[in-house]
């Protein structure tokens, strides 16, 4: 029988029709991969199981039973508990206190936390997890808060268990073991739901899967009879090249040189170590690591954005680590930054201001401090054909674009003033396959043409896919050097997690 | 004499803590939410008012005025769970609105109801009773000081240990510091967080009523235009400084009591100090604790980490 069934769902949005007559079936005690492009509608799916949102049409039935699901807690007596992306903790508060939210056992009025103590260590017995149920949440890894939020969902008594992008915040060797505690709690008859875009997932982790693309159903089917290639081809609706050539050919002039390199984090607190690298034209140099590592410090480091503590960094031999953004720029330096909605654009700005950020006070655009606005729109008009965005007109606020789209203005910014050196942080973080793969090109396409690359990505399938060398950062320090060729993503990830570390010195002779 | 000195700064310390406390600790779980209520100061003038028009309107029994100042100051702070909760408005822009409505209006109804201007007195009223603890007055040096206490002051001690146990051990504590840290946590467990708020907001009401309630019917028995006078900042800051913890905001509503208690002693004494000045040592001690405060707590970010990171 099936656990959940959604027959028929409708949901309309103001110009969007985010599910389109979707019909969703899970079994009981099966694992069902749902995937889709961003704004295929999976969110919309799920939020609507989970009583968030209500469909204009449609119904849902629980193990054969039609419900109705108005809000959260109706979904929550019901049985359906939800693990979403962005973890819902209070990180002040205890682990146990925050399994037990929202329904806390009372005894005259007053939690009875050991009531409450016992049933939360029956769950975790019963599944062999180990948690430590007085720490605060803030102490926790990121694996170790999603499994709080396993756990919650579990102490509700969910027997569907909705796991939004799981796997998106985890090492590899998290993702691992949230994999086998899947298995696990699947032979309770447990149906679980995941969430996700990565498709190699899917086919390890799943049984069946559902795809979705542009609100309709364009396949359902059982994981072991398809492929990775046939499920992106269902996700974009047409067939697509998932591989980048990547010759291998000699590099240029070192571009970027980076000796000894201290940063200090928002709080003080040292998060880059003494790093030493160096980028060289025509190459491109991935840097992975779990988020939080430093890579954020060291870009806004290099790109001028704040002042580093100690060290130094050249750029073509001269020495930049005391000037300023512009001047960076001016040198030949260009930045994708990891947040595009508040770093990499000016939300409420039009497209068109967007684009003309780092030009406007060129000669070509501004005199006697005046814009011309005429060649600033001939700018963007540029702009905008040449790198495809898809804009109803430039002079719409950049916000009200998705966020493929977004990216595409903010790259189209950056690369096209010709930079010796690209820092990309992040350039394809939740955008679409399409764009993905887009993006993916245009790197590659400017390091043929010469250009140095520094890539931080939190993607190893796209730092091993692009990068002529890779450097693994663990506490602010470099710990691991490769060349894609003679690593896996599961050696990288040993040194993410700083399980592993390899001497590894910076560059062999001084800048001249 | 010295003794005599030092009894009466500290009798005067706890007669000038009591509505701070009560204020501060009615900031609490608002604080906790992270619901910036600077309208405890319109909320105690409301109180300090409908306390006395409840002892005319009884004849003289200051409980009822107490009580009606309660029943007033929840109601007026839905008006701030109303606009600022309810309909988003900006936290800070109500807060300063409701404190001005809250002056407007007791001079308006002052006028309107009473037929006076200015000052409204109380004209027979049998006063809240006093606490004589009989052993404590046995006490050499130290027992004058406890030997009498006011009831409300009593209120605000019990309170601060009421906010407690409430913060700590039961559910709407936890939901009001999960409301605070991560809303979306308590919403998607199923519990309506704007019923949170509105708890946090009418316990801010009632106890910010009640202090108001002590200006104006223990302290004295009249209503002046504005007698509050920046009390409820003053317990703002208190709740601040005392990082909404309900033992510390008590401890520095206490500190901010004690200051202006010396500066009072000090005025008396006719030492070489203006009294201007020494007005100002509540208030310079507010800006001097709030950046220690902050300065504390960046300092502490800094050295304690999370275990992983």
């Amino acid at each position: 029988m099936n656990a959940v069934e959604m027959v028929d769902i409708v949901k309309q949005y103001p110009g969007v029709l985010a599910s389109n007559h979707v019909n969703f079936s899970v079994r009981k005690g099966e694992i069902h991969g749902l995937v889709g492009e961003n704004g295929a509608g999976k969110s919309t799916l799920m939020n609507i199981l989970y009583g968030m949102q209500t469909p204009d049409s449609g119904e849902i039935r629980l193990h054969g039973e039609k419900i109705r699901l108005q809000s959260p807690k109706d979904a929550i007596n019901a049985g359906i508990g939800m693990v979403h992306q962005h973890f819902m903790l209070a990180p002040s508060l205890s682990v146990l206190d925050n399994i037990i939210m929202g329904k806390f056992p009372t005894k005259g009025g007053f939690i009875d936390r050991n009531k409450a103590r016992t049933e939360v260590e029956k769950i975790l017995k019963k599944y062999n997890f180990s948690l430590e149920l007085d720490a605060k949440v803030y102490q926790l890894s990121i694996g170790q808060m999603q499994r709080v939020e396993i756990v919650k969902a579990l102490y509700r008594g969910a027997d569907i268990l909705i796991l939004d992008e799981p796997t998106a915040v985890l090492t590899p060797q998290e993702a691992d073991e949230l994999i086998h505690t899947m298995r696990t709690i699947q032979k309770d008859d447990t149906s679980i739901i995941i969430i996700t875009h990565k498709l190699k997932e899917v086919m390890r982790a799943t049984d069946r899967v559902t795809v979705l693309r542009r609100g309709t159903v364009t396949g359902c089917l059982n994981t072991c009879d398809t492929n990775e290639h046939e499920l992106a081809e269902l996700m974009v609706g047409h067939e697509l090249n998932m591989s980048i050539a990547h010759e291998k050919k000699t590099t240029g002039n070192r571009i970027l040189q980076v000796e000894d390199l201290c940063m200090l984090d928002k709080r003080g607190r040292l998060a880059v170590d003494h790093i030493s690298f160096d980028v060289h034209a025509g190459e491109i140099v991935g840097i992975c690591g779990v988020e939080g590592n430093g890579q954020s410090e060291l870009v806004s480091g290099l790109t001028g954005l704040t002042r580093p503590v100690s060290g130094q960094i050249w750029f073509e031999g001269e020495q930049v680590q005391h000037r300023s953004v512009r001047a960076r720029r001016d040198l030949g330096m260009s930045h994708i930054p990891e947040d595009r909605i508040h770093v990499g654009a000016a939300r409420d700005c039009s497209i068109k201001e967007n684009l003309m950020l780092t030009a406007y006070y060129k000669k070509d655009y501004c005199k006697h401090n005046l814009l011309n606005n005429k060649a600033l729109n001939d700018l963007a008009g540029k702009l905008i054909e040449k790198y495809a965005v898809k804009v109803p007109d430039a002079d719409y606020a950049i916000g009200t674009l998705s966020g493929g789209n977004m990216q595409k203005v903010v790259i189209a910014r950056e690369i096209d003033v010709m930079p010796r050196l690209l820092v990309a942080s992040q350039p394809t973080r939740g955008v679409d396959i399409g764009a993905i793969m887009n993006i993916r090109g245009q790197l590659n396409a400017l390091r043929e043409s010469g250009v140095a690359i520094l890539l931080v990505s939190a993607e190893l399938e796209e730092i091993m896919s692009l990068s002529d060398r890779i450097l693994v950062m663990y506490e602010g320090q470099i710990v691991g050097q490769f060349t894609p060729e003679e690593t896996t993503e599961q050696e990288l990830g040993l040194y993410m997690a700083g399980a592993r570390r390899m001497n590894v010195g910076g560059p062999s002779d001084v800048a001249e | 004499m010295t003794v005599d000195i030092l009894n009466n700064i500290i009798a005067t310390t706890l007669r000038n803590s009591t509505p701070l406390m009560l204020a501060a600790l009615g900031g609490v779980f608002c604080q906790k939410a992270r619901v910036f209520n600077i309208g405890l100061e319109g909320i105690m003038l409301i109180g300090a008012f409908s306390a006395i028009c409840g002892v005319m309107l009884s004849g003289g029994s200051a409980w009822v005025g107490l009580i009606f100042a309660i029943l007033c100051g929840m109601v007026f702070s839905l008006l701030f769970y109303l606009f600022a909760v309810k309909l988003s408005a900006n936290q800070i822009i109500t807060g300063i609105g409701l404190n001005l409505m809250a002056s407007g209006l007791t001079a308006f109804l002052l006028r309107a109801v009473f037929d006076t201007k200015g000052a409204l007195r109380a004209t027979s009223m049998t006063a809240l009773p006093t606490l004589k603890l009989s052993f404590l007055s046995k006490i050499p040096v130290i027992g004058g000081l406890f030997g009498e206490l006011q009831l409300i002051t009593i209120i605000a001690l019990v309170m601060m240990i009421v906010t407690a146990v409430i913060l700590k051990r039961m559910p709407i504590g936890a939901y009001t510091v999960a409301v605070g840290e991560m809303p979306d946590s308590v919403s998607t467990a199923g519990i309506k967080i704007h019923r949170v708020y509105l708890f946090d907001v009418l316990w801010s009401g009632a106890l910010c009523a009640c202090a108001g309630a002590y200006l104006s019917i223990v302290s004295v028995s009249s209503f002046t235009e504005d007698m509050v006078s920046g009390r409820g900042f003053t317990a703002f800051s208190a709740l601040i400084f005392g990082n909404a913890n309900p033992y510390a905001v008590c401890a520095c509503s206490l500190l901010f009591g004690f200051v202006d208690a010396v500066g009072i002693k000090l005025e008396l004494s006719r030492a070489a100090i203006p009294s201007s000045i020494i007005k100002m040592f509540p208030y310079i001690l507010t800006v001097t604790a709030l950046a220690v405060s902050c300065y504390m707590r960046q300092w502490k970010e800094n050295h304690v980490s999370p275990k992983h990171r």
